[in-house]
This record gives structure tokens, C-alpha cells and sequence, in this order.
């Protein structure tokens, strides 16, 4: 991981994380900043070109420490499911990933003060919350220590209920900790040549199958997320083949639970993204709007057909 | 195309030399150069005088009708700037530009690999003379030129370079001097243009369609009778198609074959047409 520049606003400079991660980029330009947003939030930004090369943002969170889940997320039947922004962005650049229309820029922001986050959230239990919606804060681990401060909040706090989700093969950095019954750990997973073609560095799927397997051995509550299916020619055959060798590289009876979705995102949402890459296979195919949500129209039978994969039962 | 905006004529004239540039156009107290490649503004010193400058060149010479794609355009400002952080002569790419008078901060998309020391650019609507400033540089037209050219161009085509001329002290300095400081940072800040644009130049042409399928669509239109909104439907389905690794000039081809029958007898192969590039399930 490597920032050119980072900008860091002046309150933020105080706080133990970011004086932590500085050292760690001492070959990277500091430029000072009043607000995250005056860097973040700029008029005329490429999010696919920064995305190339982005730019790190240390800023100060200093208010909407966490939001109702969306109804275009799973909240697992859970009441109070909430979700927290601790990082904005993330190292991985999926071609499908909503944060390109939800977000102007493609520069990783990182709010220096966790701590702020989980009063706000112990404040708000019992809750299912969600902390790795709009980053992959697995994936920073090594950088920001935010999963470990999770894990020490959940030991304390039985009624609260975390989902740390991921694609990375980064287990080993919290590898070390017990498993807790009220934390579960999701890895998204895709076939190779969606992996190849529309994640771009993220590891492959038996690395994160490997990393399943690990956790899963360990005692964690594992979740595996087929989520989103990407249309491309042939998609049937790459999903079959990849639930094939997720069954056979998994105990699918210890798993924690297997969410399968389409890609489907908010129609604004989808308009900004076809416009940053038009000739993107991703746009290639027919989809339909329902309820302000655009999808495939066959999203029913694709979910059913890689249910039956993964399951290994015949359709 | 390449902008340039520059204050004086003193900064400007290496750059007017180096890229053949021809005076087209004056308006008092402002100044046009253009030649195939480049244009150049001389805006005179002070926030107004800068973004008249910026808002006139890009008007008048607009970077949506120049050859080619709107993507391989740069804006740079250029010029002399004061400095106790740098010495005479250094050039340094502003990261950062603040307009005194508002205190707005604004921040340039930073070119990668460019090479050049990098500062902070504080700019005044008069000329300052100081011990010490909270900037690495100071000017009379940088953030305000900045300012203006976001209103025309996406952020990471504009840059601002500035030269060090002074100690925050320009008065100090004559005009051969800073003449001199200008025409020995030229070469380098043009070479890194000269590669900068380049580079944009290529990404804004990768085209998407080859030439064949360009000159089918040519052909279905006219064969078709295609009106302007048809034309632009068709060319998203023929986008839509190829992204899905699809033959679309076969498909094409046949219309175009088809379709020399009139008006109304091109509206259901037009229809099927779209049809064939457009399945509802795939």
C-alpha cells in the first residue's frame, strides 16, 4: 500500500492513529488540510483515474458515527441493524463496487478516531452492526488496528453482534485473537475470471478460501457471500466451476451461513458508475429498475441456479 | 491542446517561443497566443485580471471544440513566484492554493512521476513584501486562475507551476533577472508538459469502436434514415453489444444492406436491429 500524498487535517495530526500511520509513509508528501471534505468532497475528481493512484485522508469523524442499514443489504433478519464508517473507500478497485457512484473520489479516508465510533454504537445496543460496508476493513488491518478494536469491543459487549466482511486474504492479522461467539467474519467471493477481470487486486478465491478455512478452524463464525453475481458471457459455467471448488475446499455444514445476490445497486447510483467506465462488460447487459433499484431481470433464477451450485445440487 | 495563463509577458514569451505561438487576439491589458498546439493568455496580476484571463482563453478557444477528445487537454498556469522556502530558480508544482482573500484552499489533482519539489502557494491581489508567510510560495494570480479553470476543465488537467523568483521580496528583483529565472526553468516545465499531454493524449484515444464499426453505424444511419436521438440509441446498443464481446459489424452490415427502401420501410429493420443488439435476456 503506498500514498504519494497524504492529506491530513490539522485536528486529525493528534490522534494516536494518525500519528501512528504517518511514520509508516515517510516517503509520501503531508499536506495539511482544514476538512477531509475540501480534498474529498472536490468538484471535477476521476474517481477510475485516482483510483489508479490514490491519495490517503486522515480526518476526524465528527458526526453520523453510524447509519440504518439499507433494505439493499442483507441485515440477516436482525431489528437494530446499523452500520459504521470508520474508513471511506478501499484498496480494492471492483469494477461493480457501488462506492464508485456513491463517492466523488476514489482517495481512502480513514477517521483517526475510532474510539468516538464505538461509544457511539455501545450507546445503541443491542445491535447487528456492520463495520465493513464502504471500505474492507480487514484489508487495512495491518495499517489501522480497527478489527482488533472490534474484537475488543465485542469481548465486552455480548448484545452487540458484528459482521467484519471481506475479500482480502488478510486473516492472519487477527490471527491470533480468540473467536467470539458475536462477531462473524464474511469473505465475498467470485470465480477467477471475474476476479481477474472486474477485482482488481484482490486476492484470488482460493486464497480466500484458504483464509476461510483457517477461521473456520479456528472457531470463527464464518459467512460466505456469492454476492454480487457478475453477468459476463458464460457466467453459468465460471459459477459452477467456482462453487465446485468452494465446496471442495470448505465444510459448507460449519459455515455460518451462504448469502447469494446479484448486482444490483440504486438507479443513481448505476448511472454514475456506466458513465466512469461505459464499455465495461458490467454495463453490457439488459437490466431493469425496481423500486429505485436497477437489476437483472433474470436475478431470481441466477440466485437460484448458484444456490443449487453451491449446495451441489442438481438444476 | 495545451492552456497556458501567465501574468506578464515575461513569463509567458519562453513558452510563446518554444511552441510557435502567434498573437491573435488582444484585449486591453490581455493578450492571445495560439498555434497548433498550445494557446496562451496573459492576464496581468490580481484575482480579476486572472479570472477574465481563464474564463475568456477557455471561452474563446473552448477545450470541448478542439480536435480530439476533451481528456488530452492541460491547463497550466506558469509564472514567477516568491518564496523563503525555495531558491531562485527552483520550479515547484503547487499541491495546495489558497485564495487570501476568501481563504478558500484549493488542491490540484498531483501528476504522478512529475519531478519537480512540490509547496504550498499563497496568492495575494497585491504584491507583498514579508519576513515570514504561512505559504511556501506567494503570488498574485495562482489559486485565483486555479479557481476559475475548474469551472472548464476536470481537476486533473489543471496544474499550477510556479518558478521562485524572490524572497517574498519582487521588487528586489529586475526584470532581466526574472526574465532570466523564466527562460532557464522553461525547457524542464515544458519537456514534463510536452510528456504530461502526451500521456493524456493517449488515454482520451483509446476508442472504443474500430474503424469498421464506426463506418457501419456511418452506413446504417444513412441507409436508415436515422434521426439524431436513433442514432445515439443505436450507438449505446452498439456499445452495450461489443462490451459483451459480440460481432456487432455483422449485425450492422446486414441493416446497412437492407435498408435503402425509404423512411418508412427502414423503421422495422431498425426496430430489428435493435432488437438483435439489444436482447432483453442474455
Amino acid at each position: 500500500m503506498f500514498f504519494s500524498h497524504i492529506y491530513v487535517e490539522r485536528e486529525a495530526a493528534e490522534y494516536a492513529t494518525a500519528r501512528a500511520i504517518l511514520p509508516r509513509f515517510s516517503q509520501s508528501v503531508p499536506i495539511s488540510i482544514s476538512h477531509y471534505k475540501d480534498v474529498f468532497c472536490r468538484r471535477g475528481q476521476n474517481f477510475t483515474r485516482q483510483k489508479r493512484r490514490p491519495q490517503l485522508i486522515l480526518a476526524v469523524k465528527r458526526e453520523d458515527y453510524f447509519h440504518r442499514g439499507s433494505r439493499m443489504c442483507d441485515g440477516f433478519g436482525q431489528d437494530n441493524f446499523i452500520y459504521t464508517t470508520q474508513i471511506m473507500n478501499c484498496p480494492f478497485d471492483c469494477a461493480y463496487c457501488y462506492l464508485r457512484g456513491l463517492y466523488g473520489s476514489a482517495n481512502v479516508v480513514i477517521f483517526v478516531n475510532p474510539e468516538d465510533t464505538l461509544q457511539a454504537v455501545a450507546n445503541s445496543l443491542p445491535a447487528f452492526i456492520c463495520v465493513s460496508y464502504d471500505t474492507d476493513l480487514l484489508a487495512f488491518e495491518a495499517l489501522t488496528g480497527y478489527v482488533r478494536r472490534w474484537l475488543a469491543f465485542c469481548a465486552a459487549r455480548p448484545e452487540a453482534v458484528v459482521e467484519i466482511r471481506t475479500k482480502s486474504a488478510a486473516f492472519h492479522s487477527i490471527a491470533g485473537f480468540d473467536a467470539l461467539p458475536n462477531v462473524q467474519l464474511a469473505w465475498t467471493v467470485s470465480p477467477d475470471s471475474v476476479i481477474e477481470r472486474f477485482e482488481r487486486g484482490t486476492p484470488g478465491l482460493n486464497a480466500r478460501l484458504a483464509d476461510m478455512r483457517r477461521a473456520l478452524e479456528k472457531g470463527w463464525r464464518v459467512r460466505l457471500c456469492v454476492d454480487p453475481i457478475i453477468k459476463t458471457r458464460g457466467w453459468e459455467q465460471d459459477y459452477r466451476a467456482a462453487a465446485q471448488t468452494i465446496r471442495a475446499a470448505l465444510p459448507m455444514e460449519r459455515l455460518l451461513g451462504v448469502s447469494v445476490g446479484c448486482f444490483r445497486v440504486s438507479k443513481t447510483h448505476y448511472a454514475r458508475m456506466e458513465k466512469l467506465e461505459p464499455f465495461s462488460e458490467i454495463f453490457g447487459y439488459t437490466m431493469e429498475e425496481r423500486d429505485g433499484t436497477i437489476g437483472y431481470p433474470d436475478e431470481a433464477e441466477m440466485i437460484a441456479m448458484t444456490r443449487a451450485w453451491l449446495t451441489g445440487g442438481a438444476l | 491542446m495545451i492552456y497556458f495563463c501567465a501574468a506578464l509577458f515575461l513569463e509567458a514569451r519562453p513558452f510563446i517561443e518554444r511552441y510557435q505561438l502567434q498573437k491573435t487576439s488582444a484585449l486591453k491589458n490581455m493578450q492571445i497566443f495560439q498555434g497548433p498546439a498550445a494557446s496562451l493568455i496573459i492576464s496581468g496580476a490580481g484575482p480579476t485580471r486572472a479570472a477574465a484571463a481563464v474564463a475568456h482563453l477557455l471561452t474563446l478557444i473552448s477545450p470541448e471544440h478542439c480536435p480530439g477528445n476533451n481528456l488530452g487537454h492541460l491547463f497550466v498556469n506558469v509564472g514567477l513566484a516568491g518564496s523563503i522556502v525555495f531558491p531562485q530558480g527552483e520550479i515547484v508544482l503547487c499541491h495546495k492554493l489558497t485564495n487570501t482573500f476568501t481563504g478558500y484552499d484549493f488542491y490540484p489533482e498531483i501528476p504522478f512521476g512529475h519531478g519537480f519539489r512540490e509547496g504550498a502557494l499563497g496568492s495575494f491581489g497585491h504584491s507583498i513584501r514579508a519576513e515570514s508567510l504561512p505559504y511556501d510560495l506567494a503570488d498574485m494570480e495562482g489559486a485565483f486562475v486555479f479557481e476559475a479553470a475548474e469551472f472548464f476543465l476536470p481537476l486533473h488537467q489543471i496544474v499550477c507551476l510556479k518558478v521562485v523568483s524572490d524572497q517574498f521580496a519582487p521588487r528586489d528583483v529586475s526584470a532581466e533577472t526574472a526574465a532570466a529565472v523564466m527562460r532557464r526553468a522553461a525547457d524542464p516545465i515544458a519537456a514534463w508538459i510536452d510528456r504530461e499531454t502526451a500521456r493524456l493524449d493517449g488515454a482520451a484515444n483509446r476508442f472504443f469502436f474500430s474503424p469498421e464499426e464506426l463506418e457501419a453505424m456511418e452506413r446504417v444511419r444513412q441507409n436508415l434514415f436515422l434521426t439524431r436521438a436513433m442514432c445515439l440509441a443505436l450507438e449505446k446498443a452498439c456499445q452495450k453489444a461489443k462490451s459483451r464481446e459480440e460481432n456487432i459489424l455483422s449485425v450492422l452490415a446486414e441493416a446497412a444492406g437492407s435498408g435503402r427502401g425509404g423512411k418508412n420501410a427502414s423503421k422495422p429493420i431498425y426496430a430489428r436491429l435493435m432488437r438483435q443488439l439489444s436482447p432483453t435476456q442474455k
